[in-house]
C-alpha cells in the first residue's frame, strides 16, 4: 500500500497514446504513486485517480477518441466514479470520456481546421467551484498551458450559455471554435475532468510553465484529506 | 554452389554470345551502366536473372549505393571524442554525458515529395524515425528542411500544404516533437521541392544496436505492418532525374504509403523487444524493402542467408516474387534472433497489433538464396550486392561560380534602404504558420522549440543537463561558390549552437545535389563536399553520417547544391539558455564587426536577380566569438541572443522587432558603404539584448577578447530607427513577412495571429 501522503494513480495506455509518460511523470511530481495500465485489461482497483492521455488512439480511426471508448478499461470507469474516484482525460484522453458519455457534448474538428500546438492563456472560472480538480484554483486566476490537437472544438446540444455555466476552464483567446471558449468540461459530480490543454506538459518552469501542477495538487490535496478523515 | 536460378530460363534456349546481349539490353533499360552490368557478370561468373537485375538495379542506385559520391564522403572527418556511432551505421550516435547518448540523422525525402508531397513528405519522416530506432534510440526530437521555389506561387502553396501536413500528420501522431526546421525559398527549386528530416534519439550507449547479421542457425524475423505492392524500386526512381509534371502523376506507383498509427505501434514494440530476446542485429526497411535489409546485413556480418518469400505477411494476394522483395512497404524491420526466441519475440510483436514472420535463416555461405513457392529466384553473394558496386564514372569540370565581380554600381545603394529591407522580408516569409502545425512539446523535454531560440534546446531525462540541435545550410550562398557556401553553412551551425551556449560536437549531413551526370554539376558537388570537409576539419569536428539526394532537377533545370547540416552540441545548464524575445528598455548590441564589402547574400539576388560574389566565411572568428558567447551564457549576462543570418544585420533585426512587436532606436558606424552594412551577410555576427548594467561588462568582456562590439540602442517604441539610413514602423515589417494571407490553414493552422495570445 501507499503511504496516505502518496495516492494511487492510473494512466490508461491505448494503442496509439504518446501522452502517457508526460502524464505518469507529472503525477509522480505532484505526489502520487503513478502507473501504466493497458486500456485492454480491467481497470485494476484501488487506484483513486484515473487518467487518460493524449494522443492518437487507433489513428483517430472514425473519429478521434471513439474507439478507444470501448476498450475494457474504459467500460470499468463509470463505476469508478461512482465509488468517489477521480478521472481525467486529456486531450485525446478527454475526446475518449466524451466519446464514452462520461462527459456530456462532443469533441470535433478545429474551426478553423487543423491540428495547432500553441502556449494558451486559461481562466479558471465559477464552474469549478466544488471540484477537487480546482481545489488548489480559485476562479479568475489564469493559467499557462500548451495546446496540441486538431478535434478540440467542444460543442453541446444546450448551447453557449449552458457550456459556460459548466466549463472550469476558458481560453482568453479561442484557439479552436469551442462553444463558450470553454476549455475544459466537468460532470455533475465534479470528479470527472476532460480538457485540451496538456497541464501534464506544465509542470516544469524550465520547459514553459508549471502551473498544470496546480490541478493535480487540487486532486492530491482532495485525495490525501479525504483518506485523513 | 550457388544454384541457378530458374527465372534465367528465358535466355537458356538462345546461343551464349545473344543471350548476354540480352541480358546486357535488359541490365540498360533498367538503369543499369554497361561497366555495372560487366562488373555484376564477372562478379556472379554467369549471366544474371531478370529479377537478379532488378536487384542489382536497386541496390546499385545511388540512393542505396552512393556510387558517385562514395570517394568523396570518405575525405570527410568521421571519428572525434564522443562519437560512439560514425557513418555506415543506421544513425551517428554521440555522448553527451551523464550515461546518455544521442542518435542522431537527416534524411532526404525529395522525388516522392516532389510527386505525392503528403505521403512523400509523411514517410520521409517515418523512415528517419526508423533509423534512430533501429540503432537502439528513441526517438525524442525531429527536424525538417524545406526548399521551395517562390513563396507564394500556386504550385508551392499545394506543394507545401501537401509536404507541411505529411511532416505533421506523421510526427504528431508517433508523439515525437518536431522542435525546429528552416524553409528556404529560391528559384532554383522550380519543379524540384526539398524535404529533408532529421530526428534525433535518446539512448544508453550499452544499449547501440548493429545491423551485422551473425551467428549460424540465426533467424531474421520481419515484424510491422504487412506488405504490399508500394514503393518497388523507389531507391532506383530515386537516383533518376524527375520529369514534367505529367510524367510525374505516372510515377506514384513508386511513392510509399505511411501510416503513423503502425510506424507507432512498431515504434513501441521495437523499443520495448525484452533484452532476453536480443536482437542480435536490427535492420529498418527502407529503400528496395527487405532486399536491402537481407543483403545489408548479410553482408556486414559476412553470412549468407535462406529467405522465405513464402513467409512474408502479404497485404494483398499473388504479389511476384519480387514485389515481395523489393517492395517499400512502410513500418517494417528485420530482426535477428535466435532460433530459441523466435516464438516470444514473434508474439510480442503480435501483442503489439504488428504482423512477425520467420522470412530468413543464417548461414555461413556468404550467398542470399531467396526462395519463392519452391523455386529458387535468386541466388547471389551478399558482398557483391551489398557494397559490390562499382564506383561511377562520370567526368568531373571545374564548378562555374557565380560572377565574382561587382558592377561599378554595386558601391551605391540602388533604392532606398527601408524600401529594400521589406523586399527582402517578403523573401522570408514568417515560418510560424508551418509549425504551429507541429506539436512541439510532446515528450517533456522541450526547453526551446521553433522560433523560441537560436536553436532547439532538449533535456536530459531527470537532468539539468541537455543538448541543442541546429539545422543549416544555404543552397543560394553555394550556388555563388560551392566550398565557401558550404563552409557558411558550418559558421551558421556554430552560431547558433553558441547561442545557447553549447559547442559543435557533431554534425549529419542531408546533401541535395542535381545530376552527377553534368560534369559541371559534379564538380559542384566535389566542391561542397571539400568545403564541408575543410571547414570540419578546422573546427575540429566529425560527421556522424547523413544522406547524399542526387538527380534534383527538372526540366527548369538543377537545384541550386543544398547541404543541409543538422549540428548537435551540449548545453551543460539548460537554465541557462537565453531568451528570444525583445522587449522595451532592453539594450541592443552587436557582436562581430560590421564590414561593408560586397558578399554573396540574399541582398545580391533581389538586386541583380542572381547569386553572385563570395560567401563570407571566417570560421576562425566565428569560434572566438563562439567561445565569449558561451561565457555570456554560462554567466547570464544576456537577456537574449540572435545570430545575425539570411538578409544581413538589418533584416535580423527586422525580423526580431516584428515577431516581438516592439521597435528600437539603434546606430551604426557608417561606412562608405552602409547599404553592405544593413544587408551584407558577414560572417561571425550575433546580436545581443541585455539590461543596462550588463552593457559595460559585455563590452569590456569582448573587448577583452578581441572581438568588435558595437552597442547599437535600445529597445521600445512602435518603429525600428537605425539613424539616418531607416524608419520603418514595426507593423509595416511585420506585415512584410505575413504578406501571404493564404498561409494561414496551410500548416494545419488557423488563421493564426488573430487567435494567437
Amino acid at each position: 500500500m501507499s503511504p496516505a501522503s502518496q495516492p494511487r494513480a492510473t494512466v490508461l495506455v491505448f494503442p496509439g497514446s504518446n501522452g502517457e509518460h508526460d502524464l505518469l511523470g507529472a503525477l509522480g511530481r505532484c505526489g502520487f504513486a503513478a502507473s501504466l495500465h493497458p486500456a485492454s485489461q480491467p481497470l485494476p482497483t484501488g487506484s483513486p485517480l484515473v487518467a487518460l492521455p493524449g494522443g492518437f488512439s487507433y489513428g483517430d480511426a472514425w473519429r478521434a477518441g471513439l474507439l478507444a471508448s470501448r476498450a475494457p478499461a474504459v467500460q470499468d470507469l463509470a463505476r469508478h466514479v461512482a465509488g468517489g474516484g477521480l478521472l481525467l482525460g486529456v486531450c485525446n484522453g478527454f475526446q475518449i470520456l466524451v466519446a464514452a458519455g462520461l462527459l456530456p457534448g462532443a469533441l470535433t474538428f478545429n474551426q478553423p481546421a487543423g491540428f495547432q500546438h500553441r502556449w494558451v492563456e486559461v481562466e479558471v472560472s465559477a464552474a469549478a467551484g466544488g471540484s477537487p480538480w480546482f481545489a488548489a484554483l480559485s476562479p479568475g486566476e489564469r493559467l499557462r498551458l500548451p495546446i496540441a490537437h486538431a478535434q478540440g472544438c467542444y460543442l453541446h446540444p444546450d448551447g453557449e450559455a449552458w457550456v459556460q455555466q459548466r466549463a472550469p476552464l476558458l481560453y482568453r483567446q479561442n484557439p479552436n471554435g469551442s462553444q463558450g471558449a470553454a476549455a475544459a468540461m466537468l460532470d455533475g459530480s465534479g470528479r470527472v475532468l476532460g480538457l485540451m490543454p496538456h497541464p501534464e506538459r506544465a509542470c516544469d518552469a524550465l520547459l514553459g510553465s508549471d502551473d498544470g501542477c496546480r490541478l493535480f495538487l487540487g486532486a492530491w490535496r482532495h485525495l490525501t484529506q479525504r483518506s485523513a478523515a | 554452389m550457388s544454384a541457378r536460378p530458374a527465372a534465367t530460363v528465358s535466355s537458356d534456349s538462345l546461343p551464349p554470345s545473344e543471350a548476354a546481349d540480352a541480358s546486357e539490353r535488359l541490365a540498360i533499360s533498367m538503369g543499369l551502366l554497361p561497366h555495372e552490368f560487366a562488373a555484376i557478370t564477372r562478379g556472379l561468373g554467369r549471366l544474371p536473372s531478370a529479377a537478379e537485375l532488378a536487384v542489382f538495379t536497386g541496390l546499385w542506385s545511388e540512393h542505396c549505393a552512393y556510387k558517385s559520391t562514395r570517394s568523396l564522403l570518405a575525405t570527410l572527418p568521421r571519428s572525434g571524442a564522443g562519437l560512439l556511432a560514425g557513418p555506415g551505421h543506421h544513425a551517428g550516435v554521440v555522448d553527451v554525458g551523464e550515461g546518455w547518448a544521442v542518435a542522431f540523422k537527416i534524411e532526404s525525402h525529395n522525388h516522392p515529395s516532389a510527386v505525392e508531397p503528403y505521403q512523400g513528405a509523411a514517410t520521409g519522416v517515418g523512415g528517419i524515425l526508423r533509423d534512430v530506432i533501429a540503432q537502439g534510440a528513441r526517438p525524442v526530437a525531429l527536424m525538417d528542411f524545406l526548399c521551395f521555389a517562390e513563396p507564394d506561387s500556386p504550385q508551392v502553396r499545394r506543394l507545401r500544404r501537401g509536404i507541411v501536413a505529411g511532416i505533421a500528420d506523421y510526427g504528431n501522431s508517433v508523439g515525437v516533437p518536431n522542435v525546429g526546421g528552416r524553409t528556404l525559398y529560391h528559384p532554383g527549386y522550380r519543379g524540384k521541392p526539398l524535404v529533408n528530416a532529421l530526428c534525433a534519439g535518446l539512448i544508453r550507449p550499452e544499449g547501440l544496436r548493429v545491423a551485422a547479421a551473425t551467428g549460424v542457425g540465426n533467424v531474421l524475423l520481419l515484424v510491422g505492418a504487412a506488405t504490399g505492392r508500394d514503393g518497388v524500386l523507389g531507391a532506383a526512381f530515386a537516383s533518376e532525374v524527375l520529369g514534367s509534371p505529367a510524367e510525374n502523376q505516372a510515377r506514384r506507383s513508386h511513392v510509399q504509403v505511411g501510416n503513423p498509427f503502425f510506424g507507432k505501434l512498431l515504434m513501441e514494440a521495437v523499443l520495448s523487444l525484452p533484452p532476453a530476446l536480443g536482437p542480435i542485429a536490427v535492420q529498418d526497411l527502407g529503400a528496395c524493402g527487405l532486399a536491402c535489409a537481407v543483403f545489408e546485413m548479410a553482408a556486414l556480418g559476412g553470412v549468407g542467408m535462406e529467405v522465405d518469400l513464402d513467409a512474408v505477411p502479404l497485404r494483398e494476394p499473388d504479389l511476384s516474387p519480387l514485389a515481395i522483395f523489393l517492395s517499400e512497404s512502410q513500418e517494417r524491420f528485420a530482426l535477428l534472433v535466435r532460433p530459441q526466441d523466435r516464438a516470444a519475440a514473434c508474439r510480442h510483436f503480435e501483442q503489439h497489433g504488428l504482423c512477425a514472420a520467420a522470412v530468413a535463416v543464417v548461414n555461413d555461405s556468404g550467398q542470399v538464396r531467396v526462395r519463392h513457392r519452391g523455386q529458387v529466384v535468386m541466388d547471389l553473394p551478399a558482398a557483391l550486392v551489398s557494397g559490390g558496386a562499382p564506383p561511377s564514372r562520370f567526368a568531373i569540370a571545374p564548378p562555374v561560380l557565380g560572377e565574382p565581380t561587382w558592377p561599378a554600381d554595386a558601391a551605391a545603394p540602388h533604392a532606398p534602404h527601408g524600401a529594400t529591407l521589406l523586399s527582402l522580408l517578403a523573401l522570408l516569409p514568417d515560418p510560424e504558420p508551418i509549425y504551429t502545425g507541429f506539436d512541439q512539446t510532446v515528450g517533456n523535454r522541450t526547453v526551446r522549440g521553433p522560433g523560441a531560440a537560436a536553436c532547439a534546446v532538449l533535456r536530459l531525462p531527470e537532468s539539468g543537463r541537455g543538448f541543442a540541435l541546429s539545422l543549416t545550410g544555404r543552397g543560394d550562398l553555394c550556388a555563388a561558390d560551392p566550398y565557401l557556401g558550404a563552409q557558411a553553412g558550418l559558421a551558421e551551425a556554430v552560431r547558433r549552437l553558441a547561442c545557447v551556449g553549447s559547442q559543435l560536437l557533431a554534425v549529419t549531413d542531408g546533401l541535395n545535389f542535381a545530376s552527377p551526370r553534368d560534369p559541371q554539376e559534379y564538380g559542384r558537388i566535389a566542391r561542397v563536399i571539400a568545403g564541408l570537409g575543410d571547414g570540419l576539419r578546422l573546427l575540429g569536428v566529425p560527421v556522424s553520417g547523413g544522406n547524399v539526394s542526387l538527380y534534383n532537377q527538372s526540366p527548369e533545370g538543377p537545384i541550386p547544391p543544398t547541404p543541409m547540416i543538422g549540428g548537435l552540441g551540449i548545453v551543460e545548464h539548460v537554465e541557462r539558455v537565453p531568451g528570444y524575445r525583445l522587449q522595451a528598455g532592453q539594450q541592443v548590441l552587436l557582436l562581430g564587426a560590421i564590414p561593408d564589402d560586397p558578399v554573396a547574400s540574399l541582398y545580391t539576388r533581389l538586386r541583380w536577380g542572381q547569386d553572385r560574389g563570395r560567401p563570407a566565411c571566417d570560421l576562425p572568428a566565428e569560434q572566438r566569438l563562439a567561445d565569449l558567447l558561451r561565457q555570456v551564457v554560462d554567466r547570464q549576462l544576456a537577456s537574449a541572443l540572435w545570430p545575425v543570418t539570411i538578409g544581413g544585420l538589418l533584416t535580423t533585426l527586422a525580423k526580431i522587432c516584428a515577431r516581438n512587436s516592439i521597435g528600437a532606436s539603434l546606430v551604426l558606424p557608417l561606412r562608405p558603404r552602409p547599404h553592405w552594412q544593413l544587408f551584407g551577410e558577414y560572417s561571425a555576427q550575433v546580436l545581443v539584448a541585455c539590461a543596462a548594467p550588463q552593457v559595460e561588462i559585455l563590452m569590456a568582456l569582448a573587448r577583452h577578447q578581441d572581438i568588435p562590439v558595437h552597442a547599437l540602442g535600445e529597445a521600445g517604441g512602435t518603429r525600428l530607427q537605425v539613424t539616418g539610413l531607416v524608419d520603418l514602423p514595426v507593423a509595416e515589417l511585420r506585415a512584410a513577412m505575413t504578406h501571404q494571407a493564404g498561409e494561414a490553414g496551410e500548416a494545419g493552422a488557423g488563421p493564426g495571429a488573430a487567435h494567437v495570445s
